[in-house]
């Protein structure tokens, strides 16, 4: 025979006092696991949007002077040459560069308007710009097609297959980008190589792009290694908006993880007073045990084992069902989608433990006034 | 034991359980102790079973003063050496009756591989072999006490402690009871001690011992033998 036999003997007639018992531990277990797994999803889902927003890392030459604005980036006179773009790619952290998307920025007169020009690689910027929602195609590279923003395309009357001619370049437009809410929706886009022969500025581009396979990567460290690779520019990191969200995220989940703490205490309680009870109700029991030969020993290691029983059943519970509700409930209140499979499995243990351990620390005094127990007063008992 | 005294506090009162009790038991002897309620015999008998530190006096088991151990020493002692059988038999209703005898070897430490073997010895010791899986809810009261007695003997104590052992039992399972006890008596080499208010059933040990106010007060060896003819 052993100790788990009497255990689990023991709790086989008292089911519904076990489930009762542990129902505070299965509830901050749930609690728990459910934050665990909400905000990791959200942070999932957070680096995903992060990827769409487009560059997370803007790399422009050093200047002080200031002429062009492009967004919300600004950008200088003085450019860097086309072919750092390749140094790029011999940073340590090259692993998490996804995309890198050289741009040349100018202005050239059309009739009486200043027209904005944007040089790009059309496949790179469509990469960064996932939102972009083109009617037609984008500009082939080496070719004089173009890419107008509506509004521009509305202010000239310009529709697929119409051609503008600016400096005596004729160009083809091959799309018309759809309404984007930003400043390209008054840019002219060019293939990189026309727009450089057009604002006459070959070999060069005004900022480059970089987007990076970023969930929570250390864009800094990035932006560091870009700098010390490319003498003469500035990689700037975007990613104010982020830590944002990602502050708040982890706000959401110490406030949930303390409303946890607070009820891992009340489960504690809890199993204290249910194991404070089942002593008084098992005395005689105990004076039996007392009896054969049972000494302190004994009577720790069964009500310990009982409380360690009781915090792996709320554990394992409370861990199915806090994961069970974030899957189901996730994407009705919080908007999140959640893959079990993209989840850490450390949560799991991690709550398993805390309850096994906040049980145990519960039966402590319970088992102690156990083994203070009068044998014989216990065996004379009705 | 020698000059053994138990007070109970009650208020400013003090009760005397047991009063200067002087007694040396030999081995493999069989006595009852008989006397009106609240005579000091329950008390006599825990405070031989190691269970109840008197207040004055020294009970000695084989040589060792068994109040001078630690109290992890003395349930070692206990377990090792005494057995105990109650008037309401004390089973452990969640388990079986196979279980509740291998309570005691769990409790030893010993091999656990052996313990289903060794309890089932004992079981077919008291003839309940075929009620091992039984819960002692399924068992009758005679059943239930045959299997107080196997968990009381499969550690092989020494001494065997009863506590009323036929109190809750008819005329007829309380004499089949007497003659187990006495047939174990014999077999394994006990030292059975056993408190009842029975006469007809301290007459079939060897020895009663009369206790009035917690004093011995008269030891009575005349009925040896008659337990012997009852059985016989």
């Amino acid at each position: 025979m052993r100790a788990l036999t009497l255990v689990l003997r023991n709790f086989s007639r008292r089911k519904a006092r076990l489930i009762l018992s542990s129902i505070g531990l299965i509830l901050a277990v749930t609690v728990i696991t459910s934050t665990f797994t909400v905000a990791h999803s959200m942070q999932i889902q957070i680096g995903d949007e992060v990827e769409k927003y487009g560059p997370n890392i803007i790399v422009t030459p050093k200047s002080e002077s200031i002429s062009v604005p492009y967004g919300s980036v600004v950008v200088g006179n003085v450019t860097i040459p086309e072919d750092f773009q390749d140094g790029i790619y011999t940073i340590p952290n090259r692993a998490n560069l996804r995309t890198i998307s050289p741009k040349i920025y100018g202005q050239m007169k059309y009739r009486d308007s200043n027209l904005l020009i944007v040089g790009m690689i059309s496949e790179q910027e469509a990469k960064l710009k996932k939102w972009w929602n083109v009617d037609g195609s984008l500009p082939q590279d080496d070719t004089n097609e173009t890419l107008l923003g509506s509004a521009l395309a509305s202010f000239l009357r310009l529709s697929p297959e119409s051609s503008i001619t600016i400096n005596d370049l004729t160009l083809t437009v091959v799309g018309i980008l759809n309404e984007t809410g930003s400043v390209d929706d008054y840019s002219l886009f060019l293939p990189l190589h026309t727009a450089q022969r057009l604002l006459e500025q070959p070999g060069v581009v005004s900022v480059i792009d970089v987007g990076a396979i970023c969930k929570d990567c250390p864009v800094e460290v990035i932006s560091q290694q870009i700098m010390d690779a490319l003498p003469g520019v500035k990689a700037t990191p975007i990613k104010q908006a982020v830590e944002t969200r990602m502050e708040a995220i982890g706000q959401t989940a110490n406030f949930s993880l303390l409303l946890a703490s607070i009820i891992l205490v009340v489960g504690c309680a809890g199993v204290m007073n249910t194991m404070l009870a089942s002593v008084h109700e098992r005395m005689k029991e105990i004076g039996v045990f007392m009896s054969l030969g049972a000494d302190t020993f004994h009577l720790y290691k069964i009500f310990i084992l009982e409380s360690l029983t009781l915090g792996l059943i709320g554990g394992l519970i409370g861990s199915f069902i806090g994961l069970t509700s974030s899957v189901l409930a996730g994407p009705l209140l919080m908007n999140v989608i959640i893959n079990v499979l993209d989840l850490p499995l450390y949560p799991i243990p991690l709550s398993i433990a805390l309850s096994v351990g906040a049980s145990l620390t519960a039966s402590l005094y319970p088992a102690w006034r156990a083994s203070k127990i009068d044998p014989v007063q216990a065996l004379r008992m009705v | 034991m020698k000059d053994v005294t138990k007070i109970y506090e009650m208020g400013n009162a003090q009760v005397f359980a047991l009063d200067k009790v002087t007694l040396e038991i030999e081995d493999g002897d069989f006595l009852a102790v008989m006397g009106p309620s609240g005579s000091g015999k329950s008390t006599l008998l825990y405070t031989i079973g190691t269970l109840l530190t008197p207040t004055k006096g020294n009970v000695t088991i084989d040589s060792k003063s068994i109040y001078k151990m630690k109290p992890r020493q003395r349930a070692k002692f206990r377990r090792e050496n005494i057995g105990f059988i109650f008037q309401t038999f004390e089973l452990i209703a969640y388990l079986t009756a196979l279980e509740n005898v291998m309570l005691p070897l769990y409790l030893s430490g010993s091999a656990i591989t052996k313990h289903e073997d060794i309890a089932k010895e004992a079981l077919l010791k008291v003839g309940l072999i075929h009620r091992a899986s039984h819960k002692p809810t399924e068992l009758s009261g005679g059943e239930q006490q045959r299997v107080s007695i196997a968990r009381g003997i499969v550690n092989n104590p020494h001494i065997l402690l009863a506590d009323e052992p036929t109190g809750n039992l008819d005329q007829r399972t309380g004499n089949e009871i007497m003659q187990l006890l006495h047939k174990l008596k014999e077999k394994d080499d006990l030292t059975v001690i056993m408190v009842t208010h029975d006469l007809d059933k301290a007459r079939l040990t060897n020895l009663i011992l009369h206790m009035v106010d917690g004093r011995l007060v008269q030891k009575s060896n005349e009925l040896i033998g008659k337990g012997d003819e009852n059985n016989g």
